[in-house]
């Protein structure tokens, strides 16, 4: 074990981190893409004041042109405002997807490592049992028991989720609660809870901002996925994947309402997952990671 | 039960069916009952088609097989060549460049890279079906490239930092130092080594095709059990549903034990506890 004596005291290696991922390339790159996307979809009225809902039939399928930037789709709706404004409920999914999963599997995974014991068993039997699925099949096995919806679909990513985050918090929990200093706060009686979310939880949280980052782009995809399957967003609301399922009807005359949705997606996604690569290069850099030998 | 159709049913209909489904038993008693008739290989009856789950199953799994199996194939060739190339010519414009490719087949989409090349190979090229609902080649092609880029991407990374983490041991540089042709090198030394933590992964990545066929079968209209799922949620199938989920968990699950037992052959330093 290398680590700190007392990382939690001081900010700097925090400060250090950030600093270092800023100074990464890919991390720039992949920054500038992300803020670019969030802002042309949560700023979607400045650049167009056009109804993302609204049908104009004798419009329909017209290709992009200064008018319609992004062209329309099969019933004359403008595909770039509801470029803009589906990009929203993608990132939405994403987040909200993320959120759910790290929240609950972090949860579970400070408990689970730290109690151990029958709470400990119970805890990881019902994740390994999660974890006998492969994801996007669970995400449709809860859909399939909530029903399809926006709401159930942002649910089922981050039931998803759950097991990856409760392992890395359950094995990093693990190596921490032998810590000194740990010791140190059970004998001054500082109680479990206190524990561990001011001692172990900061601890961990190096590790664990990788699977985050890098969660985000994946719940997108996951969001993207089962609205394009129809099992998400209800129709009319914009959404990316939603977009592109039913832009695959005229895949053979109108390229733009397929092509330009998912570049959406994959440029959100990209974008992640390139600022996540640099934070886990500047992660694995630093050597206070507390489960690394 | 009123899911069963949105047309009016009379209540004795609906109690019939009620005691002919066992729905008036306790849960622990149906659900007792489903896994001893799953033992028994019986998944029950489709409640759309009133097919068998199991026969279902099983006439759709050897297209989710195919189109695993040559995404995988692919993915392991194309991933393999480009991870090992990038490495021997670490820090070049080619290593940026298979690394770059990389991160973008991690962040694509898979039903969008389907549909581009959909675009281009039977739309524009007119090479290939958009539709894959028969067994042959050709209309195995696109989808097999469909699920097989992205996990090339994923293959040719891990390869790449495989292959760079045996090319720095000392055994390699025993072989140069003892006069060994580099063709020998790395096909005899380096490659072999760096394989190992690769072939593990394939059964992972083969489970996870299982899962990715599912949008893949979709957007291709292709058989498979994927497609299966995704029907029958729609069509509030639940015996089939659950008969899919119980299958492709099996199937999960066996192929991640014979990846464990596999990494111990081939790491004798390992040892299952």
């Amino acid at each position: 074990m290398t680590a700190d004596l007392f990382p939690h005291r001081s900010s700097s290696p925090g400060v250090r981190l950030f600093r270092q991922i800023l100074r990464n390339r890919s991390a720039q790159i992949g920054g500038i893409l992300l803020i670019l996307l969030i802002f042309f979809s949560y700023g979607a009225p400045l650049f167009t004041d056009k109804d993302p809902n609204k049908t104009q039939p004798s419009l329909a399928l017209k290709p992009p042109s200064l008018d319609f930037p992004m062209g329309t789709d099969g019933i004359g709706r403008d595909n770039f405002a509801r470029f803009l404004y589906g990009g929203r409920l993608s990132l939405r999914v994403g987040l909200v997807g993320i959120t759910i999963g790290a929240l609950l599997g972090i949860t579970f995974g400070l408990i689970s490592g730290y109690l151990g014991g029958w709470v400990d068993s119970i805890i990881s039997w019902f994740t390994d049992v999660l974890m006998s699925f492969p994801d996007i099949l669970l995400a449709l096995a809860i859909i399939a028991i909530l029903g399809p919806g926006i709401t159930n679909a942002m649910l089922a990513i981050g039931i998803a989720f759950v097991p990856s985050f409760m392992r890395l918090t359950r094995s990093s929990v693990l190596s921490l609660r032998e810590m000194t200093y740990v010791e140190a706060a059970r004998a001054l009686g500082s109680s479990d809870a206190r524990i561990l979310v001011k001692h172990i939880l900061p601890n961990s949280i190096r590790t664990l901002l990788v699977l985050i980052t890098l969660g985000i782009g994946s719940s997108i995809l996951a969001g993207a996925a089962l609205n394009f399957l129809g099992l998400g967003a209800e129709p009319p609301t914009p959404e990316w994947g939603a977009m592109l399922n039913a832009g695959m009807k005229y895949v053979r005359q109108a390229w733009w309402l397929t092509v330009l949705p998912g570049a959406g997606i994959f440029l959100a996604v990209l974008s992640i997952n390139l600022i996540g690569d640099a934070i886990s290069d500047a992660v694995a850099g630093t050597n206070i990671l507390p489960d690394k030998k | 039960m009123a899911i069963l159709g949105r047309q009016k049913v009379s209540e004795e209909k609906v109690a019939e069916l009620r005691e002919q489904l066992g729905l008036n038993d306790p849960l622990y008693v149906q659900y007792g009952r489903y896994l001893n008739n799953a033992l028994h290989g019986n998944l029950g009856v489709s409640i759309r088609n009133y097919l068998p789950v199991s026969k279902s199953i099983g006439e759709q799994l050897p297209s989710t097989f195919a189109l695993a199996i040559s995404a995988l194939i692919l993915a392991l060739s194309l991933g393999g060549i480009l991870g090992m190339l990038a490495a021997l010519r670490h820090g070049t414009w080619f290593d940026t460049l298979v690394m770059s490719l990389s991160v973008s087949g991690l962040s694509i989409p898979t039903f969008w890279l389907g549909l581009l090349l959909i675009i281009l190979f039977s739309v524009k090229l007119k090479l290939f079906p958009s539709i894959s609902s028969n067994s042959s080649p050709a209309a195995l092609f696109l989808p097999a490239l469909t699920l097989g880029l992205p996990e090339a991407a994923v293959v040719a990374r891990m390869v790449r930092a495989s292959m760079l983490d045996v090319l720095n041991r000392d055994y390699i540089i025993t072989a140069r130092a003892k006069g060994l042709p580099e063709r020998l090198v790395i096909f005899k030394h380096a490659l072999r080594n760096a394989l190992i933590p690769v072939v593990t992964f394939v059964g992972l990545q083969m489970a996870y095709l299982l899962g990715g066929a599912t949008i893949v079968e979709t957007m291709f209209a292709r058989q498979g059990i994927g497609r299966l799922a995704v029907q029958s949620i729609f069509n509030r199938d639940y015996p089939m549903v659950q008969g899919v989920v119980l299958v492709t968990a099996t199937i999960y699950v066996f192929i991640n034990t014979l990846t464990d037992i596999t990494y111990v052959f081939l790491n004798p330093k390992i040892h299952l506890k």
